[in-house]
């Protein structure tokens, strides 16, 4: 195993900022901690940084553990959210720099940095001082001098949320690119669940100071471990019913105010009585004329987007429910138009409320 | 601008900067300007044209050693009072314990102070201890009056500073102590530099703990002008004060200069 | 030491632990503000209020007693207040001007501002007695203008003192409030114009009044530091003119009557130190109102 947390917890004075957190990560793999801001996301990377001490659990990175070296003794590259770009010293000296701290020879010095000007695509700009560069070109800049050290651990802090909408997409994918070539075990800090879906191999959900769901994107979207894991990635309509049979057929549970929905057994916990059903949008099926099990509701809002079209219907006791289809399949509805909504069964999720 | 300068408000203005300005430049301009004056005593505006008395002011050695000596006390005193004051602006704006403010408003204090107060609290305290002698005492108590105005100037510099950059530095493998000198100085350095060069100026024309504290044998500049503008309006002294303003002059555009390069 | 690969040819080395690190920072400033700041104005104090080896308030009741103190004390007071007055009349417009000019030329008036702090108050003092001088220029121009009808004579009287105390602290001000100026947003000023203020009106309610703690603050500043410079009234007024600084200095050097010098530095002390309280305060408001803003 080539990085593995045990146990990590944090606390500043009474506050857990980080509890119990575990995960490992084989070498090449990369893991994006996904959560809202304070969830300890930041915390952790720092922890594994050196930056923050711990206050109970380890870190080992290639079976040694390394809880209590200092930062620079740590062999890790971080890429910083501000990129931390040094401003006294050219692109080359910023590269350069963690190079000279480990005593590489100069000419060595010389054509490791020409390989990562190359990768990074940042011929010419080499005797540029960082406030001369774009901001994309300082984010790779700031990559560069992470890679160049061979870190065992790449760190990644935010690093495309400086970036604007477009250039993050493409630096993103670049970026998982040189990560996949050169091997390298990274891990990944980020709010935004698209970055993290799109970049990393497995998804850690945080929330409170705690790994919520640990698992692949489609895991985690598809079946989400907890409310908040299924309300932070994505959409999701949250249904609140009990159970009012079980038979071989599946299990039977009442909506109330939303009907009745017959689910597998698998989907629903053995003694959940009250539970709280979640569906995605875009499984949420529209008709204009009434099908199987299906909702009687109007059209409140409409709205086009292209590949998809956004509607929210609203249920006669006053509850609304969101759902997607294809762009080009929406233009029988209006506002205030009759609608029928049906539930898919097999792609609905049962918490226990 | 919101006042338009032709309105009369406008033109009040405008004059009572020209008056302000004026008055500001006026008694500088007269000390450059009086000793070209070739009268043999000082008239402003001055009358006639002569070289004679900046001549003089060059020639006497009694000058040039008060030029030294203030130059090497400002010298000594920019050099120490930057050490110590960096260090204490650097652990004001690093550590964060109880009575941190009350450290901070002492080590400002002295620039409330006034330094006529100083002057008799430290001659009683140098007299009383036997602490050093002759230009020792003069540098310890300037160290006094310009650690504040590095501080002053360096904190809110070393506050700004993005921390970071250390973070950045030691993640890449240099330690706490080589991240310092390698990322931290280099990056506030042009506040260094200010703060450097306001204590050299402080010290440099200082005059009250310099006639306190001066040794009688190797007075400062400031001091022999002084004593000298007592004794009489020797248009030799006023040159020398000329001299200086020139002097002062030529350090500031330069400083501009290369303050200015160093942004580009 | 994880120690793979690069990090391995790093030579090892280990730094002081963490916990001395913050001493050893602040130490060399402590020791040098303890011994030779504390240190001395509490022997300051304690020279002020012993006799004879025994407390004493007699160096107090000297000065109390005599009425030369009084009109000492009342004449320096004088000193700050006409000090300050002048250069607020002059300092509030020319740092508003400064503030509200956009070009180049700003940068390079507070330049010029700036250099005169530069320029050691025992030249610019000098400056000053020249321009005094029986015959100097001050005099003939005010006789030309006809504003006096005898050579007017300027030094080593009070108002002399003034005139040039008042153009040493000048720039202070002008920095003091340039800041505060620079700080409010000229936006105000259309928007009160705009609502049917004249521009000086809409200066002056909104802007200075804005401003008032700056104004205050920088005003607080001129005054303590006028009421405690030595070299300016030392040259200009001499001892015809005399003031608690030159006083203290007569005390000292001439008199060598170190208690009553000390007696007055610290009546000098205290007036300071409660200016700078009141000096504290304003600031303090300044910050507040600005952060509600």
């Amino acid at each position: 195993m080539e990085i593995e947390l045990r146990n990590l917890a944090k606390s500043f004075g009474a506050t857990k900022v980080v509890n119990d957190l575990s995960f490992s990560l084989e070498k090449g793999e990369m893991i994006a901690l996904l959560g809202p801001s304070g969830c300890g996301k930041t915390t952790t990377l720092r922890m594994v940084a050196g930056f923050i001490g711990p206050t109970s659990g380890a870190i080992l990175v290639r079976g040694q553990d390394v809880t209590r070296l200092p930062p620079h003794k740590r062999d890790s590259g971080l890429v910083f959210q501000n990129y931390a770009l040094f401003p006294h010293m050219t692109v080359t000296e910023n590269i350069a720099f963690g190079l000279n701290r480990r005593g590489i020879p100069r000419e060595e010095q010389k054509a490791r940095i020409a390989a990562m000007v190359e990768k990074l695509k940042l011929k010419g700009l080499e005797q540029r001082y960082p406030k001369q560069l774009s901001g994309g070109q300082q984010q790779r800049v700031a990559v560069a001098r992470a890679l160049v050290i061979n870190p065992a651990i790449l760190l990644l802090d935010e690093p495309f949320s400086n970036l604007d909408a477009k250039l993050r997409e493409s630096t993103g994918i670049e970026l998982r690119r040189i990560q996949r070539e050169l091997g390298l075990t990274s891990i990944f800090v980020t709010h935004d669940q698209n970055e993290a879906m799109a970049i990393a191999d497995k998804i850690a959900v945080m929330n409170g100071g705690v790994i919520e769901q640990l698992g692949s994107a489609s895991e985690i979207y598809e079946t989400p471990a907890t409310r908040f894991v299924a309300e932070f990635i994505g959409k999701a309509n949250f249904l609140t019913g009990s159970v009012v049979d079980r038979s071989a057929s599946g299990v039977r549970i009442d909506l109330s105010s939303a009907g009745a929905l017959v689910v597998p057994e698998s989907k629903v916990g053995r003694d959940a009585r009250h539970v709280e059903v979640m569906i995605r949008p875009e499984n949420v099926v529209l008709t204009a004329d009434p099908a199987l099990q299906s909702l009687q509701g109007v059209v409140d809002v409409i709205s086009y987007q292209g590949a998809t079209a956004h509607a929210i219907i609203r249920l006669p006791s006053g509850l609304t429910l969101m759902a997607e289809c294809k762009g080009r399949e929406a233009g029988w509805m209006s506002p205030g138009g009759k609608v029928f909504a049906s539930l898919q069964p097999e792609s609905v999720t049962v918490f226990r409320h | 601008m919101t006042i338009d300068p032709r309105s009369p408000f406008g033109l009040l203005l405008t004059a009572i900067c020209i008056i302000a300005f004026a008055y500001l430049i006026l008694p500088i301009l007269v000390v450059v300007v009086a000793p070209l004056g070739d009268t043999g005593y000082l008239a402003f505006p001055p009358k006639g044209f002569t070289l004679r008395w900046y001549a003089a002011a060059l020639d006497d050695t009694r000058y040039l050693s008060g030029f030294l000596t203030s130059l090497q006390i400002g010298g000594a005193v920019a050099l120490l009072s930057t050490i110590i004051g960096v260090l204490a602006a650097y652990g004001l704006s690093r550590y964060d314990f109880p009575g941190r403010s009350l450290i901070e408003a002492l080590f400002l204090s002295p620039l409330i102070l006034p330094t006529l107060v100083l002057a008799v609290s430290l001659s009683l305290f140098f007299t009383r201890t036997g602490l050093l002698t002759g230009t020792g005492r003069l540098v310890l108590a300037h160290i006094i009056v310009c650690t504040p105005y590095v501080i002053r100037v360096t904190l809110p510099v070393l506050r700004r500073f993005d921390r970071t950059l250390e973070e950045a530095a030691q993640n890449l493998g240099a330690s706490p102590i080589q991240s310092f000198f390698l990322i931290l100085l280099p990056v506030i350095k042009t506040g260094i530099i200010a703060g450097c060069v306001m204590a050299f100026i402080t010290s440099f024309d200082e005059v009250v703990l310099a006639l306190f504290l001066a040794s009688p044998g190797e007075p400062t500049l400031p001091v022999i002008i002084y004593s000298a503008v007592q004794l009489g309006f020797e248009p030799t002294v006023a040159a020398v004060s000329g001299l200086l303003v020139i002097l002062t002059c030529v350090f500031m555009v330069l400083y501009q200069i290369l303050g200015v390069a160093r942004q580009d | 030491m994880t120690a793979t690969g690069d990090l391995a040819r790093q030579k090892g080395r280990s730094g002081p632990s963490p916990a001395v690190v913050p001493v050893l920072i602040f130490a060399p400033c402590l020791i040098v503000y303890l011994v030779l700041f504390v240190w001395p104005q509490l022997s300051l104090l304690t020279t002020s209020a012993f006799d004879k080896g025994q407390l004493s308030g007699v160096h107090y009741v000297r000065f109390l007693g005599d009425e030369y103190y009084w009109e000492l004390l009342g004449r320096t007071l004088l000193l700050g207040v006409c000090v300050t007055l002048i250069t607020l009349v002059l300092g509030v417009p020319v740092a508003y001007v400064l503030a509200r000019m956009q070009s180049r030329m700003a940068a390079l008036l507070l330049i010029l501002t700036t250099f005169p702090l530069l320029v050691s108050a025992v030249v610019r003092s000098f400056g000053w007695m020249v321009l005094f001088f029986r015959d100097g220029i001050v005099s003939n121009t005010l006789q030309a203008l006809g504003l006096v009808d005898h050579p007017l004579q300027l030094m080593y009287t009070l108002t002399g003192v003034i005139i040039a105390l008042a153009q040493v602290l000048l720039p202070l001000m002008v920095l003091t409030l340039h800041g505060v100026f620079k700080s409010i947003d000229p936006d105000l000023e259309f928007a009160a114009m705009s609502l049917g203020a004249s521009p000086p009106l809409a200066l002056c309610l909104v802007t200075l009044r804005l401003a008032r703690s700056g104004i205050v603050a920088g005003s607080l500043l001129v005054f303590s530091l006028a009421i405690s410079a030595f070299a300016t009234p030392g040259l200009v007024g001499g001892a015809r003119a005399n003031v608690m600084a030159t006083a203290i200095y007569e005390q000292t050097i001439e008199m060598l009557d170190w208690p009553f010098a000390s007696t007055l530095a610290t009546v000098l002390l205290v007036f300071v130190l409660a200016l700078s309280l009141l000096y504290g305060a304003a600031l303090d408001r300044r910050a507040k109102s600005e952060s509600v803003a």
